[in-house]
């Protein structure tokens, strides 16, 4: 009768089940794909130097340079990655890559540009 | 990186049972609250701490046996509730909106302070959570020379029961969803910031919930403002708890860094309910410096701020319909001290069969109450073409949509393309609000 999680404490550290008690989700979220619209697309250096946006399946890297930008192969900046991902900033800072793509782009009615990301 | 220190921070208070009820997608979780959640904030960040546990005594071997797992260096039952089982049950663990905490036979609850002789003397920086116990009595265990800090969202009355301790006091945190903060600071924090200084108080950290927060520093009157990272919730219950042990955790940092820490270890703890997974999102995030945590930035939204920017209610909000979301959303709305224009409650609700001039005054009057409003909020629960249309004139004169389809009835490319957050869950519509209209904030300043 009841719950298999309110049984007993469960949440402890370093106790691993597969029933989804226990100190570990088994997912972190460094290792996780994620996809997002790009910020402050029309001030990055991509759109000011040519004047437009790149078209799907540009291939992005992210780095972090006081925020985390998305960046073409040819070095420009395409757009910021939004806030709620700033837990990547500590994913780059502990070793991890990501690599990514342009799923959508476009210059009007102002330029936006969304991708997609998967770690290295 | 973890806190310089090595001298342990005494946690007191509470320890409660949470138990957060199952929704649809989400399991019921029971955990070990109050203070616990302040020290696992502690054990993520590898601060040195020691509890003084107020707790009934079922539940002291395990609490004990707990919190030695996780970096607790001495357990001391302070004090025995009675009356109660110190079970709180959580309706809403996203903080949505009220969380509609049911703390279980509270009204029958009582303390009586166990004999624990000098146990507490040396401990020279203590942090404590006050629960249904005198805060006068706490202070016969302490070292005078102790510097001690509150966090005072719950189970404070007024700050007359802190005044014991005035003159050694170091930070009084309190959170946007306080109970005392509704009464004494929710119109103007200038009252709250009076008392403390006048306690002596070194910083006041006032913890805006999803609107980020500010830390006063009440010798300097300089004011930090430390951003929200927003993202998908898991479980807010003891996330305030965890943001005030950190700061208390890193004071040796300043009381600036010391925030921006506890900041981000709460943002951490928001996100997941497994203390591995929370240790190591910690232990990245503790690898960032100040000037990182501060450029990478964050959601900045005042609670005295939101209710400038007026929201306009789009939804079939008509007496006759049954429209549990559409109240569901307008409650979350007010919770956050947003201010919503209703325009069926604002101008009227015309009934059926209405003459074609009664339809284009009433039309006239809507369009102008949406033109004052700076952000509409949309709640379409079936393909209601009031609706639509509303959302439709604002997208067309730039304004920002904000659209919450609970029933998805209206997953089209227009409506989810045209909105700046378009969900099923209302916890990702209100951060998407939040996020617009701290970018409207911003501008404005």
């Amino acid at each position: 009768m009841g719950s298999r999680t309110s049984g007993r404490l469960t949440d402890y550290s370093g106790v691993k089940n597969s029933n989804g008690t226990g100190g570990t989700s088994g997912v972190d979220r460094c290792g996780q794909s994620f996809d997002c619209s790009l910020e402050d697309v029309a001030q990055c250096d991509y759109f000011t130097m040519h004047g437009t946006v790149p078209p799907v399946g540009t291939e992005l890297t992210l780095v972090l340079e006081r925020r985390i930008f998305a960046v073409a192969p040819d070095g420009l900046k395409v757009g910021a990655v939004p806030t709620a991902y700033n837990y990547i900033a500590g994913c780059i800072k502990a070793g991890h890559s990501y690599v990514g793509a342009v799923t959508a782009s476009g210059s009007t009615p102002m330029p936006f540009v969304s991708a997609v990301f998967t770690p290295k | 990186m973890s806190a310089s220190s090595a001298t342990p921070i005494l946690v007191v208070g509470e320890i409660i049972v949470d138990f957060t009820v199952a929704r649809p997608g989400a399991e019921c979780k029971l955990r070990l609250g109050g203070i616990v959640h302040a020290a696992r904030g502690l054990w993520a960040c590898g601060i040195s701490y020691s509890v003084a546990a107020v707790c009934p005594r079922y539940i002291v071997d395990q609490a004990q046996r707990f919190l030695a797992a996780h970096g607790c260096n001495e357990f001391v039952w302070l004090g025995e509730v009675k009356g109660s089982p110190n079970v709180i049950v959580i309706g809403d663990a996203t903080e949505v909106s009220d969380q509609g905490y049911e703390d279980l036979l509270r009204e029958e609850k009582s303390v009586e302070f166990q004999e624990v002789g000098d146990a507490l003397n040396s401990f020279s920086e203590v942090l404590i959570f006050p629960g249904k116990f005198h805060l006068s009595k706490i202070t016969k265990f302490l070292s005078a020379t102790a510097r001690v800090s509150f966090d005072i969202a719950y189970d404070t009355e007024d700050f007359s029961s802190i005044e014991c301790f005035a003159g050694r006091v170091g930070a009084v945190a309190i959170s946007t969803s306080s109970p005392l903060f509704a009464r004494v600071g929710a119109v103007d924090i200038d009252p709250m910031i009076e008392v403390a200084t006048a306690l002596g108080a070194e910083v006041f950290l006032l913890k805006e919930n999803r609107g980020g927060s500010r830390l006063f520093d009440l010798r300097t009157h300089e004011v930090e403002s430390v951003p929200a990272i927003l993202s998908a919730t898991a479980n807010s219950v003891g996330v305030g708890d965890v943001y005030s042990a950190v700061m208390v955790g890193f004071r040796e940092r300043g009381w600036k860094e010391a925030a921006w820490r506890g900041a981000r270890a709460a943002t951490s703890y928001a996100v997941t309910t497994y203390p591995d997974d929370f240790r190591e999102d910690v232990r990245r995030e503790l690898a960032l410096s100040l000037e990182e945590m501060q450029d990478l930035g964050g959601t900045m939204l005042p609670w005295h701020a939101r209710p400038s920017f007026h929201i306009y209610l789009a939804a079939p909000d008509f007496s006759y319909v049954d429209k549990p979301e559409v109240d569901r959303a307008v409650e979350a709305l007010q919770y956050h001290n947003f201010t919503v224009r209703r325009p069926i409650k604002e101008n009227g609700e015309l009934p059926r069969g209405s003459s074609p001039s009664v339809l284009r005054a009433m039309f006239a009057k809507d369009t102008a109450l949406l033109e004052e409003c700076s952000v509409i909020f949309a709640v379409p629960l079936e393909r209601d073409p009031g609706t639509l249309v509303e959302m439709g004139i604002a997208m067309a004169s730039k304004k920002t949509v904000i659209t919450f389809d609970p029933r998805r009835e209206n997953n089209n490319t227009m409506v989810a393309g045209g909105s700046a957050a378009y969900s099923d869950d209302l916890d990702i519509c209100i951060n998407g609000l939040f996020i617009e209209i701290s970018k409207l904030w911003m501008a404005s300043r």
